[in-house]
């Protein structure tokens, strides 16, 4: 048993003072704790009182004791701890929290300034989230009573996917903390001693020219704006928050998106999802919303008419293909699925092509081959296929995908998919069956590949493939037992669907172009 | 194409630029501006015309976004995509008796060639410039050489008087001073606040409105602010309005407008140091 502030708590052997009070929401102040960092002690904020001891401790590095008898706030501790954080903020750029006008300024001034250097919470990417400014408004600062101290250090942009701004930079560690600790990459280091004391790669090396994976968790836990992800920022408050699966490789892992004006405006990994000891990787957290973003994704159904691609609606394209496909033996028609399909697209398609009676259903571009030997006339494909124009038996191509990827020049229909992103379902992956939420809402009349199937379904007047949602599928498929495999997409595949992600990615192309010597480029 | 002479970030986020183009060196006058385009895909930005030289013009950019982010990497001896100017009506430059001058951001920068055109004409100059903090004051000498009265302002108090040019001029007021003129260069904010105090003297009022900008010569009506209940064009009725009469509310709202497409822009622009991306691919990797 423990006494903090009054109340009784129950004593855990192994934890720290921070950490009970926390389970029985104490709340102590604290700038370099964090829930999946080992204890540091850099801040100073968590001072508090254990009767019986001398001086002060931190609540975050001392082990409780059984009937120890604490005190987190009295008016000795608010005077200490006031003036610690008066020395963090003298050299932060503080400004803005200290400014008289600065409720004023937030309610008529025209949004955040996206500023290349930050010199107060105005010009931060972090505002919104900031646990520096937190404190400050939680000690209800208004004044700094020690000279102010700007640290002049120049901003580093020299790296692909984010800004280092260590002018803002607290010391808290936990940067160096969760690159060492968590990641095991041991890229960041404090560099320097004493009042110089920064945080930097050893030697100030670029971070592309290190071993940094660009996995992200320093931005993650960085309490400031010091770290920032460069296409991640500046969108304030976002209106929503999703948790949903990657897609991206056969991993399965979580992630939490920030959706703002119907877009994804950020990316970092689900801080729930507990089995998830390290981060994302760099294409989950950093590419994903550039990628999916881009301003040339397929919006509107279309169809080959006097050599022009023509924007229609899903009627007019629904029977425009099912003409298409009556008018050949299903002998001659092939359909290519790619592994970026979700659980129930795939089963839509086969059970589709088990009724139409088409047998060539191709996963692989080896698959391919077999057009020829076969003379295929028709081929449906769910991703760009590369050297389809070698295959001269080929008389309609459909086209179904998220970009105008490799062979869209040869499509005779596109049909817009929905980015896994912007559909519910389930993907099969190496940690077993993932769902898959809906983050956005897909552009124009893109829609998910299952129910382009079921339109299609529909003008052939073919029944039971008439579903609802993705549940009415799931049940069937646990019905019939279908059996899905964990697709063949590992860690470092370069391609969402037909469409390689540095395409869209200017600083991901930077990346694999800079480390293409290397054996992994992250 | 037009050259970068001279670059220099005097503070942080404000960039020094001396651009070669002897037209508009030629025929600037205070007050007046040019559009930059760092590139042809770059925005175009209005900025006020500092000083001038035999075929050199100077101005103070405020980092402030992709475009302006563009400018801020590149480097003496570089060229801008384009240079349109000078654009907008000159101030208005004559006797008045004693003239405030209030500047903040890139203003402190774009007060300067008004307070040596004013003093020439034989003004009593009195400039209130406002920063975040002390290490955000520049151009403060050559101020100081034109002004007859001098104030600083920073938000954190860390020099001179702890607030805003509003704060200052508050003060002056209420001690007495007397203003028969006033002109307020900064961020819109700030020239709300500042012809707010003025407004009950019936000082009357000058503000530079920043409005965002396309061809800077009427014809898109994207720069048009409501000035006493009339639709003005920033670019060529202005930039220089009465303060009292703006309708700052639209104004804001109207300068929020692009908010969505300048945060989506950061995703796919690569803001690297173009120099760091040439020694990237003109080395290879270990």
């Amino acid at each position: 048993m423990l006494v903090i502030d009054g109340k009784k708590v129950p004593f855990v052997e192994g934890k720290t003072i921070l950490e009970i009070a926390r389970e029985n929401n104490i709340h102590i102040p604290t700038l370099c704790a964090h829930e999946r960092l080992p204890s540091f002690g850099a801040c100073r904020l968590c001072m508090i009182k254990v009767h019986g001891v001398p001086g002060f401790m931190n609540a975050c590095t001392t082990p409780a004791k059984d009937g120890m008898v604490i005190t987190t706030n009295n008016l000795e501790i608010k005077k200490l701890r006031r003036a610690i954080f008066e020395l963090i903020l003298s050299e932060h750029p503080s400004s803005c929290m200290i400014c008289a006008q600065a409720e004023h300024c937030d309610k008529f001034n025209s949004g955040i300034m996206k500023a290349g250097v930050i010199t107060g919470c105005n010009t931060c990417p972090n505002k919104d989230m900031c646990e520096v400014r937190a404190i400050a408004e939680e000690l209800n600062f208004k004044t700094i009573r020690f000279p102010i101290f700007y640290k002049e250090l120049p901003i580093e942009r020299n790296d692909p996917f984010f800004d280092r701004d260590y002018n803002l930079c607290i010391h808290c560690g936990r940067c160096v903390r969760v690159c060492q600790q968590v990641e095991g990459a041991h890229i960041l280091v404090f560099t320097k001693r004493g009042h110089d004391t920064k945080i930097g790669t050893s030697f100030e090396k670029p971070h592309i020219e290190t071993d940094c994976k660009f996995c992200g968790q320093c931005i993650d836990v960085c309490p400031t704006g010091a770290l920032s992800a460069r296409g991640q920022k500046w969108y304030q408050e976002p209106d929503d928050r999703v948790r949903t699966t990657c897609m991206l490789c056969n991993k399965g892992c979580r992630f939490e998106m920030d959706v703002k004006w119907g877009r994804i405006v950020a990316v970092r990994p689900d801080p729930d999802y507990k089995t998830l000891k390290t981060g994302i990787c760099v294409k989950g957290r950093f590419c994903l919303p550039t990628f999916f973003n881009a301003v040339d994704r397929i919006r509107f159904p279309r169809f080959l008419q006097n050599f022009k691609l023509y924007p229609t609606n899903w009627d007019e394209i629904g029977s425009h293909v099912a003409e298409l496909l009556e008018a050949y033996p299903p002998s001659k028609i092939a359909l290519y699925l790619t592994n970026f399909l979700t659980d129930e697209s795939d089963y839509v398609f086969r059970k589709f092509a088990e009724m139409m009676e088409i047998t060539n259903i191709y996963t692989t571009v080896e698959d391919l081959t077999q057009i020829p030997k076969k003379g295929i006339k028709v081929l449906w494909t769910t991703e760009g296929l590369p050297g389809l124009k070698n295959y001269k038996t080929l008389e309609h191509l459909i086209f179904q995908e998220v970009f105008p990827s490799e062979g869209y020049e040869l499509a005779d229909v596109v049909l817009p998919a929905a980015a896994f992103t912007e559909q519910f379902g389930t993907y099969y992956t190496q940690r077993g069956p993932m769902p898959i939420q809906k983050v956005v809402k897909a552009p124009d009349l893109a829609l998910e590949d299952w129910k382009i199937v079921c339109k299609i379904a529909q003008e052939l007047d073919l029944g039971g493939l008439n579903y609802l949602d993705v549940d009415e599928i799931e049940q069937e498929m646990g019905r019939v037992n279908y059996k899905q495999m964990v697709r063949p997409v590992d860690e470092y595949y370069l391609k969402y669907r037909g469409t390689p992600i540095a395409e869209k990615v200017p600083d991901f192309k930077i990346l694999l172009e800079y480390r293409k010597n290397r054996a992994k480029p992250w | 194409m037009y050259e970068i002479v001279e670059k220099r970030e005097e503070v942080p986020n404000i960039h020094r630029l001396i651009i070669r183009e002897p037209n508009v060196a030629k025929k600037a006058k205070p007050g007046q501006f040019v559009i930059l385009m760092p590139d042809e895909k770059g925005e175009r930005i209005p900025m006020s015309i500092v000083e001038t030289k035999k075929d050199t013009f100077t101005i103070f950019m405020l980092e402030l976004g992709i475009t302006t982010g563009k400018i801020a990497n590149m480097h003496a001896g570089e060229q801008l995509y384009a240079v349109a100017g000078p654009l907008g009506r000159p101030a208005e430059i004559e006797y008045y008796g004693t003239v405030l001058l209030g500047g903040g951001c890139y203003g402190i920068g774009a007060i300067y060639p008004l307070a040596k055109a004013l003093k020439a004409k034989g003004n009593r100059i009195v400039t209130i410039i406002e920063a975040r903090s002390k290490y955000l004051i520049y151009l403060e000498e050559k101020l100081r050489a034109v002004s007859d009265e001098f104030y600083i302002a920073t938000s954190d108090g860390s020099r001179g008087t702890n607030g805003h040019v509003q704060t200052v001029l508050d003060r002056l007021i209420k001690n007495g001073h007397r203003f028969d003129h006033a002109k307020f260069i900064g961020c819109t904010y700030m020239m709300m606040n500042c012809s707010n105090i003025t407004a009950p003297y019936r000082i009357p009022t000058r503000v530079a409105l920043n409005t965002i900008m396309l061809d800077g010569s009427g014809m898109c009506g994207c720069c048009r602010v409501s000035v006493g209940g009339k639709i003005k064009f920033a670019c060529v009725d202005g930039p220089e309005f009465d303060g009292h009469q703006v309708d700052w509310a639209e104004l804001m709202k109207r300068k929020a407008a692009y908010q969505e497409a300048e945060m989506i822009s950061y995703q796919t622009s690569p803001h690297i140091c173009r120099a760091l991306i040439e020694s990237y691919f003109g080395e290879s990797d270990e």
